[in-house]
């Protein structure tokens, strides 16, 4: 032995036998099996170059480990024919599972120091668990969708469908000019109208970015600085996005003027742009292509004031939210009529099914990576309760939970 | 979307809250249309249907938990709900391919404003919902 070649993982090769002395008796001829020293960042699929789990299993075999962990500065042995003989997947597959989840866990963690300290939800650590064998095609989702990667190309994709929506916006706003909306005295034969005419934008809204969105609004609007556009019919529209006093005691920074119902305010077209984009924000995060939950809207939008900064809609079915640092989202509450967003009052909030809720989340699904529990409307103690009956339910904390209190 | 998970004993689906909402606004429109007979004698189911459903429309994002095992308490019973809901298939995929999104807004009090809505997603709900009663 001594012969070395440097491998592509920045380890040595060793190749067995190169310049052995002559031995003192008939050597019986053996395969090369060469070795190679983990790096940092490396994993068993890396360094065997592979993520097939038989691969995996072997390089674990030759290796006996019993564990996916492999520790940089170590030398490992790369896996004969027989260790591939001898392995069926299982292991390895359990291996890359382990693997994967570490890695997104890592990531995770990493950005943990960045979440601004709000002071008002419990935050723990997290350690992924996403890949639960008892949900169907929970795994090959979580592992698409874990890949950070693919989040990046979901961006790339909804720019690239934003462009043919321009058109669909513009025309939109053309028939707010229009002011049709004023003839329209029944509020809720108004925002089922507003409905319809906003649904068929889904795709539009969904996807559009709030810079092409206002690059679309300034190219419909006046050139004097003021909307061509009467300002209770403004409102009107505003508040077709809103679901009524459900949301007013939710979020005064979405509302703005607009909660406040002064359907005679002159508002200046920065106002008007602003307050028209909160409502918009507002309706993108509610919408989904089954349609619109003003309940999950809400949760979304103090999920957003919470957190400082802005989150995605998914567009995959199985989670809510979408946020860079905290992964997969799926919301529970606010306890709220998913029409209108009227919150259920107080004295019916069932809290011990929301915390029920949680615990099933948190123990049976492998799709999402943080639950977020909106508390809006509850009581102190019945916060308290419910995150009593949550930690009473939950054996091991493997997700982070955030109250959004 | 938010989704909910749904447990019988010790098994359980996690589904969209919409699609719950709609297959169980169909199980309500269905066995309104069965006579006792057709509810193979199962005591109540109406009124059961009934609150399931207003469970369902009373729930927040991701909140939806019916007490299957509070009515389902034997193996009949469970056989009996197979059966009911292969009417609410029948019902549904008797649309087509698509349900009509007034008929979703209209058929019940509603839990949301729904979107027409693909006919395959919701008989594969009612089908992951029935495995649990197998």
């Amino acid at each position: 032995l001594g012969q070395t070649n440097s491998s592509r993982y920045g380890g040595e090769t060793q190749l067995a036998a190169a310049t052995t002395p002559e031995p003192e008796y008939e050597a019986i001829p053996m395969p090369a099996r060469t070795s190679v020293v983990a790096n940092s960042g490396d994993s068993i699929s890396s360094i065997v170059g592979s993520s097939d789990p038989v691969a995996v299993e072997a390089f674990m075999r030759a290796n006996g480990l019993t564990d996916s962990k492999i520790y940089a500065g170590e030398r490992y042995v790369m896996p004969s024919s027989a260790d591939y003989a001898a392995s069926t997947g299982d292991m390895g597959q359990a291996a890359l599972n382990r693997d994967n989840a570490r890695t997104a866990d890592n990531r995770i963690d990493q950005n943990q120091s960045l979440l601004p300290d709000t002071g008002t939800g419990l935050e723990v650590d997290v350690n992924l668990a996403y890949l639960h064998p008892d949900i169907p095609d929970s795994r090959a989702e979580s592992m698409r969708m874990m890949d950070h990667g693919l989040m990046d190309a979901q961006r790339q994709e909804q720019l690239k469908n934003a462009a043919p929506i321009m058109g669909p916006i513009n025309e939109w706003w053309e028939g707010v000019k229009g002011r049709v909306i004023l003839s329209i005295t029944d509020p809720q034969e108004f925002v089922d109208q507003a409905l319809s005419k906003s649904f068929p934008l889904y795709e539009g809204m969904g996807r559009v970015t709030e810079e092409e969105f206002l690059q679309a609004v300034n190219q419909a609007s006046a050139e004097d600085g003021k909307l061509d556009l009467d300002p209770q019919a403004f409102d009107a529209v505003v508040g077709s996005f809103l679901p009524g006093s459900g949301i007013a005691g939710t979020t005064k920074r979405v509302l703005g003027k607009a909660a406040k119902g002064a359907p005679s305010t002159q508002l200046t077209k920065q106002e008007a742009v602003e307050q028209l984009r909160d409502s918009l924000r507002f309706r993108m995060l509610g919408l989904d292509k089954k349609g619109f939950d003003a309940a999950e809207a809400i949760g979304g939008v103090r999920l957003e004031q919470y957190l400082g900064r802005r989150i995605e809609r998914s567009v995959d079915p199985a989670v809510d939210f979408i946020d860079k640092k905290l992964g997969r989202i799926d919301l529970k509450g606010p306890l709220a009529d998913p029409k209108t967003g009227v919150l259920v009052p107080q004295d019916k909030m069932d809290v011990t099914g929301l915390a029920r809720s949680v615990v099933k989340e948190h123990n049976f699904s492998s799709a999402s990576q943080t639950i977020v529990v909106d508390t809006l409307g509850m009581s102190k103690q019945q916060i308290d309760m419910l995150k009593q009956a949550v930690q009473g339910g939950i054996k091991e904390q493997t997700k982070k939970i955030i109250y959004v209190e | 979307m938010a989704n909910s998970i749904l447990c019988f004993k010790n098994r359980h689906v996690r589904l969209p809250d919409k699609d719950i909402a709609i297959v169980f606004e169909f199980l309500l429109l269905s066995v309104k249309k069965l006579d006792d007979e057709g509810l193979l004698g199962l005591k109540d189911f109406k009124s059961i249907a009934k609150s399931w459903l207003q469970s369902i429309n009373n729930s927040g994002p991701g909140t939806i938990d019916i007490d299957f095992d509070g009515y389902v308490c034997s193996p009949e019973v469970e056989k009996q709900m197979i059966l009911i809901f292969d009417e609410v298939k029948s019902e549904i995929g008797s649309y087509g391919e698509s349900i009509p999104a007034t008929l979703l807004n209209n058929i019940g009090p509603g839990r949301m404003n729904i979107l027409e809505s693909d006919t395959r997603s919701i008989l594969v709900a009612v089908d992951k919902i029935v495995s649990m009663f197998k």
